[in-house]
């Protein structure tokens, strides 16, 4: 088959979204499970696509009406976004299963639409080899977003998704101006040709761009001090957009920094640039651990704890080393997991019992075992126990830190782990040892997806190396720039 | 050789059939099946590794991108078939104790844990099965208290993580995780000096620490007393038996890998290794403060928990002393504290099953209720007050050998004290328990079961045979010892001492003889009830219990007031709290809710973007 | 192959000893009377009691523990005698070191101990208590001054010690054993329950603590015990720092002297209590033993 059909990974989403008004008419139902053969449909061409790349190890490059760049816009669908679209694609799927129980507020179509469009904004985000379209991308992306959080309608819901918008506005034009720097010194917005250019550049200037662009991407990718949005908005947007928040919304805005940051890596004053991402990220891990100690909220708690591991991920990719980047790639698909499972478990324990305070969870164990169970190995893995799979890429990431020579941050993160490890472990207790309950019955299909994630889990922890090599030539994807120019057909400018 | 991975993973295998079956009888055969077999696989490879030709088993796996080396060798043999020995009794004691799947389920995922910590032979797997290994234990203790299993959990992974960053320097600078490599690049480096001074003492300080906290030193005892005591007694045997011995492992490892280095880093002070120095003489307080705190403990598991620690303390000092000797009477310490403390431990088990009481002043006169169970705590206790011959002296006495002639006298010091204190705080369980008028809500308690019995007989008899024939482990140790201590099977020799064992046996019994007929040809006795007692005329009644049980240390109590004033667990309760306030100090100043300030912080950030630019 | 010449020197050494250990106990009664102005019994007296008590037509018994306590401590210390060389009998002391001794003479407490404790006796119980107290009150300078002979010397063998001694002179006239001696004599009082510390058994407070409970042949048993104990506990003192001895009588004469060094002191002072015994013991014994332990290093 023709590699040209990735860009169905754009354009079925998009179209999906547009023809939901057509059957708006047939009811809640039918539109949650139109949502749900989108996906699965999308989840089937991103199966394929990352078989294709996988197989043949070479990336699949989508030239926009057959424009070659840097005149056209060209989707880049490497080994890492080959392997990222797959994780968007089947959370949304898993979370588009979740929609039939967490979602019950008017209007649906307007919901499946935003739903389907976040996927899409994500997918584009990572699939782009355009800086300009990656732009557009993050705003589909973020626009979505603040629609979505928005969308339970409490008060809470509308505060959350304002914050929301005045901080990802703000960070989206600095990007934007980061962008025009960069176009302004290079004369181009295909990433591979500024990558292939970026050398040349006045190092004050692309020092400046890039720290725009950075500073615009940290708003999305959650980095301290930039991420004060976030808890709020994980705790009030519906249950399934929180799990899609932190299994890939915010890893597509740590990627496309990782992108460009590395595509940048010839820069004179890159370095300083990286330290500075070293400092954000452990401050991001520290500040957002100690905030979920006493968090009485456990969704919010979580959602303090996706955003310390997203903080890991970016200390990973912030180091400038293939061992970091190798290590942040394993990480984001495990966090991804884990994330799945926990919001899931706890978004599906809060639609049941009505609210995800910590009072709902004692007697968990014996109210809804499966969930309970869900949630418990989610929150050991979060730990980083053997056996589970956070804990190698966690392993990874602190020893690539320390042979990176940023020792101190290691010293942190592990200090804040500490700190992660209680709380989890305080809520591991209240489930299984504190309270008294009766049986609930549980939903199969939510049962069901609990209990694959599980085994995913588990699976990974005992047999990490299919996973580690896979991640292991993503990572090389976005380290290895010189890679990545001769990769894509640039229409004869440059070299 | 896929025998070593079956060793490894048969206990966690079983545990899961076990956790996942849960049905009574089938769950408990296939626990006590589990951790038999290591000790099978352990006993078919004796010949293998204390053979006149002893090779390495080894086995290698790659699972995410590291090599995992797994090796049986002289050193990890022993360590190994001990852990078995303790994991089979604890086993035996479960199936009494235990009725919970759960447990079962971690108990025999830590021992998969213990065995992989001594087996490992690279760091990814040390720290695998170290984390396995307290993360397993932290279950245990986290069905029955959280605030101590938190306490514990906390400690151990400060500690972990404080080893994950050592290792992760190491790697930065030799590029290698696994133990030979690693060692080969430190003896080298000892004489290069590539690795600073500064940062060798900081990998050792690292290092300290993790080993330290799971082997329970003073001042990084303090999960010890609660988590011993929130567990099942069954499991605490392996707890404090076989898991804080990975960290004397851990310190034994230290001088195996970093020795060399360390020595040349940081120096030799009056004819002591300076970091040597440094552990003997952690060994050294931990034995005497927790000897202290064991002889005031008003609960049995407290009492044998601080006891724990204090022991583990010798095995420490032993290793501190750096020389052969003091390593064999260390490593023969790591024995006979796991099969004695074992001991004591399955006893604690069957009091706790049979009567459901955990403090002294509810116990007394159990003696003639449960007799063998008072017959093994007789053995346990003679073991660990160091009387001759049992397994407990022998070891301590390799220890006070090594200590003298290595010319630490204060170290030797300590030993004497922590002792007399051991002495101390056995006998007072001894009296407590098993003597004196026994409380009426005790008349019905039965003999414990018999599964706990035979995980008793598995410990007591080693208290034996080694008591008497200390020759037996002397001889294997010294093979990569290089034979510090002569002699033979019963008789240890070493250049300024000797002690033998089978002499001290057979002259006591001939005094015991000579003492007996004198009792046998005495006037008949009569029997005559624990309530008939002079009393200075005054009439002992049933309801009157005239045994003392509470505060019997009072007067030291007393005498010590001026130190129990301070407390470490109240230090750590301390900073706790204060992490806790600051926790909520960041989230409430940070995470404000205001969007102004929010705001605010993107403005700050683009000022120091500006002004890092402009600089 | 067995050695019947060292048995029957061993048998007759158990005999030698009991009886000379029950003239000492007679002395020490007889001394301490004189001192007091007071005739005291005989110097047989102890012999002629002891025989008393094992031809008692019954004795009463509190169980197997109560009857094991008195005949493990007598069986532990004639153990501990064994291994002690005595004058120009080494016996079985090639086969033993000063560590090993000075422990068999702390095991006849422990069999006291079980046997007091399993009476169910509060003062038998108060007597234990105080024996263990004093017992880890003790231990620290009783180690330091070992530990400081033991350097000093440079082995553990006390045939050796001796050896040395005969050769090097006495240890007590090597400035820092001196101070280890006089650590040690101060240890010597409390092992041998004497005044100040003879807490363990305090007549007057506690009705003779562990021993409240015994009579007949049990106290027979400890009476002879407590004679043997004091035989080697006096032999051991000599041994260590007054150069041992060559034959029996010139050990004789310095096991006296020790024992009326004990004796004078023991009527001098008054009883510390438990608390200030601990307290006591942990600061000058304590110091000088480790003065004297870092002058031996």
């Amino acid at each position: 088959m023709n590699g040209q059909y990735a860009s169905l990974l754009i354009a079925l989403p998009l179209l999906g979204a547009f023809f939901v008004p057509l059957i708006k008419g047939l009811g809640k139902k039918a539109i949650k499970t139109y949502v749900l053969i989108i996906t699965a449909i999308q989840t089937g061409i991103a199966a394929w696509v990352f078989q294709q790349v996988y197989s043949t190890g070479k990336p699949i490059i989508v030239m926009a009406g057959g424009w070659r760049p840097p005149i056209g816009i060209n989707l880049y669908i490497g080994h890492f976004a080959a392997l990222f679209v797959l994780i968007v694609a089947i959370a949304s799927f898993l979370m588009a299963v979740f929609n039939f129980k967490a979602i019950d507020v008017e209007p649906i179509d307007k919901y499946a639409m935003l739903f389907l469009l976040l996927m899409l904004g994500a997918t584009g985000m990572i699939a782009t080899g355009d800086i300009f379209n990656l732009f557009v991308f993050m705003e589909i992306t973020s626009i979505t977003a603040y629609a979505l959080t928005a969308y339970n309608k409490t008060g809470e819901a509308a505060e959350a998704s304002l914050k929301y918008m005045i901080l990802g506005g703000i960070g989206s034009s600095f990007f934007l101006i980061g962008v025009a720097l960069i176009y302004g010194a290079t004369g181009t917005l295909n990433m591979a040709q500024i990558a292939q250019l970026a050398g040349n550049i006045d190092p004050t200037v692309a020092q400046v761009g890039l720290a725009l662009i950075v500073f615009g991407l940290a708003v999305e990718a959650e980095l301290f001090p930039l991420n004060a949005w976030a808890p709020d908005a994980y705790q009030a947007a519906p249950h399934p957009i929180t799990a899609m928040f932190s299994a890939f919304v915010v890893k597509a805005g740590l990627y496309a920094m990782a992108r460009i940051l590395y595509l940048m890596s010839s820069v004179g004053t890159w370095h300083n640039v990286l330290k500075l991402l070293v400092v954000m990220a452990t401050l991001t891990v520290v500040v957002a651990e100690f905030s979920a100690l006493r968090q009485r909220n456990v969704k919010r708690m979580i959602a303090y704890s996706s955003i310390s591991q997203v903080g890991l991920i970016a200390l990973a990719f912030a180091l400038g080393t293939q061992a970091g980047v190798d290590a942040g790639v394993f990480q984001m698909i495990n966090h991804a997991i884990i994330k799945a499972l926990l919001f899931l478990g706890v978004g599906y324990v809060a639609v049941q019992l009505g609210g995800a305070d910590i009072e709902n969870f004692h007697g968990l164990g014996r109210k809804m075992p499966v969930t309970a169970f869900g949630i418990t190995v989610g929150a050991m893995a979060a730990v980083g126990i053997p056996l589970f799979n956070i804990f190698w890429s966690k392993l990874r990431i602190i020893l690539a830190t320390v042979e990176a020579g940023y020792t101190w941050a290691a010293f942190l993160v592990l200090a804040a782990s500490v700190v992660e490890a209680v709380y989890y472990f305080r809520l591991i207790h209240a489930i299984w040892f504190e309270g008294e309950g009766e049986r609930i019955s549980e939903s199969i299909p939510l049962v069901a997806i609990v209990v694959a994630l599980v085994i995913l889990v588990v699976a990974i922890g005992i047999y990490p190396n299919y996973l580690w090599s896979v991640s292991q030539k993503a990572g090389s994807d976005i380290f290895n720039v010189a890679q990545y120019i001769k990769n894509v057909p640039l229409m004869g400018v440059g070299a | 050789m896929n025998e070593l991975m079956i060793m490894l993973f048969a206990p966690l295998v079983a545990g899961f059939i076990a956790w996942a079956l849960d049905v009574r009888g089938i769950r408990e055969a296939v626990g006590v099946l589990g951790t038999l077999v290591p000790l099978g696989v352990l006993a078919k490879y004796y010949s293998t590794i204390a053979g006149s030709n002893p090779e390495v088993v080894t086995q290698t796996i790659t699972v995410g991108g590291f090599k995992l080396i797994f090796q049986l060798n002289t050193i990890s043999w022993y360590f190994a078939t001990i852990a078995s020995l303790i994991g089979v009794a604890m086993a035996f004691g479960m199936v009494s104790t235990s009725r919970s799947s759960y447990e079962w389920l971690f108990a025999l995922m830590s021992y998969t844990g213990v065995l992989g910590v001594f087996l490992s032979g690279d760091f990814v797997g040390f720290f695998l099965f170290w984390e396995l290994m307290t993360f397993a234990s932290f279950m245990m203790v986290l069905k029955r208290s959280r605030h101590e299993s938190l306490k514990y959990f906390v400690l151990s992974v400060i500690g972990a993580y404080a080893m994950l960053i050592a290792i992760g320097i190491l790697y930065a600078k030799i590029g290698a995780l696994d133990f030979g490599t690693i060692r080969q690049a430190l003896y080298m480096d000892a004489m290069l000096g590539s690795i600073s001074k500064s940062l060798t003492a900081l990998v050792f300080l690292l290092f300290l620490t993790a080993f330290g906290v799971k082997a329970g030193a003073v001042p990084l005892h303090v999960w010890a007393p609660g988590a011993y005591s929130e567990v099942d007694q069954s499991y605490t045997a392996f707890f404090s038996g076989a898991l804080s011995k990975a960290g004397a492992y851990g310190f034994l490892l230290l001088y195996i890998l970093m020795g060399a280095k360390l020595v040349a880093a940081l120096g030799i002070w009056h004819n002591h290794m300076v970091f040597s120095y440094i552990i003997a003489w952690l060994g050294a307080i931990t034995v005497v403060v927790a000897g202290f705190l064991a002889v005031l403990q008003e609960d049995i598991r407290k009492l044998f928990a601080y006891s724990s620690v204090s022991q583990v303390g010798y095995i420490l000092l032993g290793l501190g002393i750096g020389t052969p000797l003091g390593f064999t009477g260390a490593l023969f310490h790591v024995l006979s504290h796991a099969v004695f403390k074992g001991l004591f431990w399955l006893v604690v088990a069957a009091l706790v099953l049979r009567t459901g009481k955990t403090r002294f002043e509810d116990f007394g006169g159990l003696a003639e209720k449960m007799p063998i169970t008072f017959a093994m705590s007789l053995i346990a206790v003679l073991s660990l007050a160091g009387i001759p011959p049992m397994a407990g002296f022998a070891s301590k006495w390799l220890i006070y050998e090594a200590a003298i002639s290595a010319h630490m006298p204060l170290v030797a010091g300590a030993i004497f004290l922590g002792s007399a204190l051991a002495f101390a705080y056995v006998v007072r369980f001894l009296y407590a328990v098993w003597f004196g008028q026994r409380p009426s809500d005790l008349e019905d308690v039965k003999e414990a079961p018999l599964p706990l019995l035979i995980g008793m007989a598995i410990l007591a008899i080693p208290n034996i045979v080694f008591g008497v024939a200390p020759g037996l482990v002397t001889e294997y140790l010294g093979k990569f010892l290089g034979n510090p201590v002569g002699g033979n099977y019963y008789k240890l020799v070493t250049p300024t001492g000797t002690y033998n064992a089978l002499l001290v046996a057979v002259l006591l019994v001939f005094g015991l003889a000579i003492a007996g007929l004198i009792f046998i040809y005495g006037a008949k006795t009569r029997r005559i009830p624990v309530t008939n007692t002079y009393q200075s005329g005054n009439p002992v009644t049933e309801d009157y219990n005239l045994s003392m049980r509470r505060n019997f240390y009072r007067p030291l109590a007393e005498a010590l007031d001026f130190w129990l004033k301070y407390s470490w667990d109240r230090f750590y309760e301390r900073l706790a709290g204060i992490a806790e306030d600051f926790a909520d100090f960041l989230r409430e100043g940070f995470y404000n809710g205001n969007v102004q300030s929010y705001a605010w912080y993107l403005a700050v950030v683009l000022l120091i973007l500006a002004l890092w630019g402009v600089l | 192959m067995f050695d019947w010449k060292l048995a029957l020197e061993a048998i007759g050494m158990v005999i030698y000893a009991t009886f000379m250990g029950f003239i000492f106990m007679g002395i020490e009664r007889k001394a301490m009377a004189r001192i007091q102005r007071r005739i005291g019994p005989p110097i047989y007296q102890p012999i002629i009691d002891t025989l008393k008590l094992l031809g008692k037509k019954e004795s009463v018994s509190h169980g197997l523990i109560y009857d094991f306590g008195p005949v493990f401590a007598l069986g532990a210390s004639i153990t501990a005698l064994l291994f002690i060389p005595i004058a120009n009998f080494q016996l079985f002391s090639s086969n033993a070191d000063l560590i090993v001794v000075a422990y068999l003479l702390e095991v006849p407490m422990l069999g006291i101990m079980l046997g007091a404790m399993s009476s169910g006796n509060p003062y038998s119980a108060l007597g234990v208590q105080r024996g263990l107290l004093t017992m880890v009150a003790m231990q620290l300078p009783y180690g330091l001054a070992l530990i400081a002979l033991i350097q000093h010397w440079g082995t553990f063998k006390l045939s050796n010690i001796v050896a040395l001694q005969q050769v090097h002179g006495w240890s007590i006239t090597v400035p820092a054993l001196l101070l280890a001696f006089i650590v040690f004599d101060i240890v010597f009082q409390a092992l041998l329950g004497l005044e100040p510390f003879d807490i363990v058994s305090a007549p007057a407070e506690i009705s003779m603590g562990p021993m409240v409970e015994y009579g007949g042949k049990h106290a027979a048993l400890l009476f002879t015990q407590h004679a043997v104990q004091l035989f080697a506990e006096t032999a051991f003192f000599a041994v260590l720092f007054l150069g041992g001895a060559s034959n029996l009588l010139e050990l004789l004469v310095k096991q006296i002297a020790v024992l009326f060094i004990a004796i004078f002191v023991a009527s001098i002072y008054p009883r510390f209590t438990i608390d200030q015994a601990a307290k006591f013991f942990w600061k000058w014994p304590t110091i000088i033993g480790i003065i004297a332990v870092l002058l031996t290093m």
